[in-house]
């Protein structure tokens, strides 16, 4: 099989390309592939920047749900995520498509981030009745903000470009091909001198008016609107974590709650539900 | 493209766009028009924003054309930059609708990019102008013929002939602008109507701003022609058999935009 992702250093810049159709899911073989790709930057001394961007339809559009019920091998996501944030080089993600779940995880840990004006952004994580799993819960609202955060994730509905523009979580965006811009962002940083800008290490957007507000009020909304919603509930858990306890300590938490979800008869029966439903489609469009 | 010269705020299904040039009341330059055509570019693309407002600061929706950027060009500069036309009409090429809601001085080219949009809420300290003649112009985004089609001859050629501005209550007498507010609540009232407008079938809002816009080119019974068979088809999207069911049946609708 070949690689699901490419390496290529274009002058100071190393080009990280993922290519795993249809969706680019995050399944074992590309988060392998991905880690050994930002540690080959890491090390080459003539890499001062990376990009990645993925060919095909979309960005990483998510889990590969081919894993789902199956005991996930190393490197597992959050492993990976942490590598990406922690390389000493700036980083940009340019997505295209689709960057949900895992993929806006990914992003996440990317120093920068750019989308194309077709970009969906979220983190649908409650639907499938989890949380984020990598981190998402803790950097989604240091990018963003809280109140922001917990509209997203308790929702699990994704953004477009427009928004994700306007609320910081992406620093830029574009028309036309996502490697090109990428490559263009990545030489402006260089240009600029701008070093890698962590996610996790920011706090600035944590700070709001009324957090523990915030936060009662998604609660009862969330009660009231999906009375009994294990992953919901647990996810506002995971964010208020993001706005008390340093990284380290709140993706601890964010990894407990996600365990209580996997764990919960309600993610077991949703997971069963999106497969269900996915069959009953792929019938009516044989039929 | 990184937005220096304007701000983006996207709140449900509006998308807000904010001329930001402070230090020089929002006058017009070429860069400020770039971001903003590709503003309304990205919110005309995306599909759950169904309203735009442009706005600018308490003091200036847009003071006039940055005329520092101006002053030397030649003929054959303008004419072959083909200025206006490359960059500054981008309002007019929106399908969604664009709300201007104008506070402070509205005057030149940003009088014309108010009266490009679909309609001005103003302020009650807003003031339009189209002062072009004291510095030896005149408009050329359209602030002749918008102008005189919203308040008539004798009104438009009082204000490109003299450059006085009429002030907000004026400008509401004369069909200018459709609501005045104060000014504090200016952002609330035109995000407001936004939001209303963004309420319902994105398809049905399309129809009718392409339906009025049609009736500033062509005549009466042309005009009529066309609204009818609008109306018509109307009838073939999904959403006229929802909004008309629900009516009846006392819901609410719930839309496809299609």
């Amino acid at each position: 099989m070949p690689s699901p992702v490419q390496f290529s250093r274009q002058g100071a810049i190393a080009l990280i390309t993922v290519d795993n159709p249809p969706v680019n899911a995050l399944g074992h073989a590309l988060r392998a592939a991905l880690l050994e790709a930002f540690r080959a930057a890491e090390t080459d001394d003539a890499v001062q920047a990376v990009v990645l961007c993925c060919a095909g339809r979309t960005f990483i559009a998510g889990a590969d749900i081919r894993e789902f019920g199956q005991t996930p091998q190393a490197p597992l996501l959050p492993e990976l995520v942490e590598a990406i944030e922690a390389c000493s080089k700036p980083s940009v993600a340019a997505i295209h498509g689709s960057a949900l779940g895992g993929g806006l995880e990914v992003a996440m840990a990317c120093h920068y981030r750019i989308a194309r004006d077709d970009a969906a952004i979220g983190l649908p994580e409650v639907r499938l009745g989890l949380i984020p799993g990598a981190g998402g819960t803790q950097r989604l609202p240091r990018l963003v903000g809280v109140a922001r955060a917990l509209r997203m994730i308790t929702s699990g509905a994704a953004i477009g470009t427009a928004e994700a523009l306007a609320c910081g979580l992406v620093d830029d965006w574009f028309e036309g091909e996502a490697q090109a811009a990428g490559l263009a962002f990545a030489a402006r940083l260089l240009a600029e001198q701008r070093g890698p800008r962590r996610s996790g290490e920011r706090r600035d957007q944590l700070q709001a008016d009324d957090v523990a507000g915030l936060f009662a009020a998604k609660r009862a909304e969330v009660e009231q609107q999906m009375p009994g919603s294990f992953a919901a509930q647990r996810a506002i858990a995971a964010i208020k974590a993001a706005t008390r306890l340093p990284l380290a300590e709140g993706l601890k938490r964010e990894r407990a709650l996600f365990e209580e979800c996997l764990q919960s008869p309600q993610r077991a029966a949703l997971v069963e539900a999106f497969f269900a439903e996915r069959a009953a489609r792929k019938a009516q469009s044989a039929a | 493209m990184e937005f220096d010269n304007i701000q983006i705020e996207v709140q449900g299904a509006v998308g807000l766009i904010r001329l930001h040039r402070p230090e020089v009341y929002n006058a017009l330059n070429g860069a400020l028009m770039r971001e903003l055509g590709a503003a309304l570019r990205l919110f005309e693309r995306e599909t759950d924003i169904r309203c735009m407002v442009i706005t600018g600061s308490d003091k200036a929706f847009a003071a006039g054309a940055d005329i520092s950027e101006l002053q030397f060009k030649t003929f054959s500069d303008v004419y072959l930059e083909n200025f206006v036309t490359a960059s500054w009409e981008e309002v007019t090429r929106c399908r969604k609708p664009v709300i201007a809601a104008v506070a402070g001085l509205a005057l030149g080219g940003g009088c014309e990019l108010a009266m490009m949009c679909d309609f001005i809420i103003a302020a009650d300290n807003a003031r339009f102008g189209q002062p072009e003649v004291k510095v030896g112009t005149m408009p050329g985004a359209g602030g002749t013929q918008r102008l005189t089609r919203a308040i008539g001859k004798a009104k438009a050629m009082d204000m490109c002939l003299t450059g006085r501005t009429l002030d907000a209550q004026e400008a509401l007498s004369y069909g200018l602008v459709s609501r005045v507010v104060p000014l504090d609540r200016l952002l609330d009232e035109a995000l407001t109507a936004a939001a209303q407008i963004a309420s319902y079938s994105g398809m049905a809002v399309r129809l009718n701003k392409e339906a009025v816009d049609r009736a500033f080119e062509t005549t009466l019974a042309e005009g009529v022609e066309f609204e009818r068979r609008l109306m018509h088809a109307s009838f073939g999207s999904e959403d006229q058999k929802e909004g008309m069911q629900a009516f009846v049946q006392k819901r609410k609708p719930l839309w496809r935009h299609r």
